[in-house]
């Protein structure tokens, strides 16, 4: 019996390593034909900005976000309460190959799922 | 229903806020370490009505009183709680 898994994307990228650790858990956990689902929420919606990290010399996290629909992760939620609270509009916040859903009631979401884990 | 844990002050970041934010009907909130700080009786965000649990062991150690209206409970109780839930989900940063 598989069970259903939400990861929790709750940090903004490059500040903290947590955005890039969670992804790295969704798409090994993708790998081993465990297709968790996604929700961006508080900060985390800022992760599926347009983003230019050279100046910092980082790896671009949002051009690894776009491996998760190869990954089989088809449809992310975000927050939107999340969203709005940072005047973030939904045309910002798109990823291309996935279905993007606005989310109002997260909590629903989460209490569906077996196993949730927080990044 | 969902067990949501938080172990941060809510003086000193967002997780209680964010957590409560994403709280349903019927889930449950445990404070842990830090997160006493948010049991006392005038306390800085409002609570769940019920289903409010408080380590009293944490709660001790920093000298803070847990308000009348929320549950203290031990080690052992906490461990039935997680059994009882179903997800669990860590409100830690």
């Amino acid at each position: 019996m598989t069970n259903s898994i939400l990861a929790l994307c709750r940090h903004a990228p490059y500040g903290t390593t947590f955005a890039r650790e969670g992804l790295e858990a969704v798409l090994a956990c993708a790998a081993m034909d465990q297709i968790p689902e996604v929700l961006f929420i508080n900060d985390g919606v800022y992760q599926l900005l347009a983003q230019n990290p050279q100046a910092i010399a980082e790896k671009s996290l949002y051009r690894n976000l776009q491996a998760l629909p190869m990954f089989g992760v088809e449809r992310i939620y975000i927050c939107q309460r999340s969203a709005t609270e940072r005047g973030l509009a939904l045309s910002q916040l798109q990823l291309t190959g996935a279905d993007v859903q606005l989310l109002e009631d997260p909590g629903s979401l989460i209490r569906r799922f077996d196993q949730v884990l927080s990044f | 229903m969902t067990l949501h844990i938080v172990n941060q002050s809510p003086h000193a970041g967002s997780a209680l806020r964010d957590c409560l934010n994403a709280f349903a009907e019927g889930d449950a909130l445990l404070l842990i370490e830090d997160g006493v700080y948010a049991a006392q009786e005038k306390a800085p965000l409002e609570l769940p009505e019920n289903d409010v649990f408080v380590l009293s062991a944490d709660a001790e150690a920093r000298g803070i009183a847990i308000a009348p209206d929320l549950t203290a409970i031990d080690d052992l109780r906490w461990v039935t709680l997680c059994v009882e839930h179903t997800p669990i989900v860590s409100w830690f940063r």
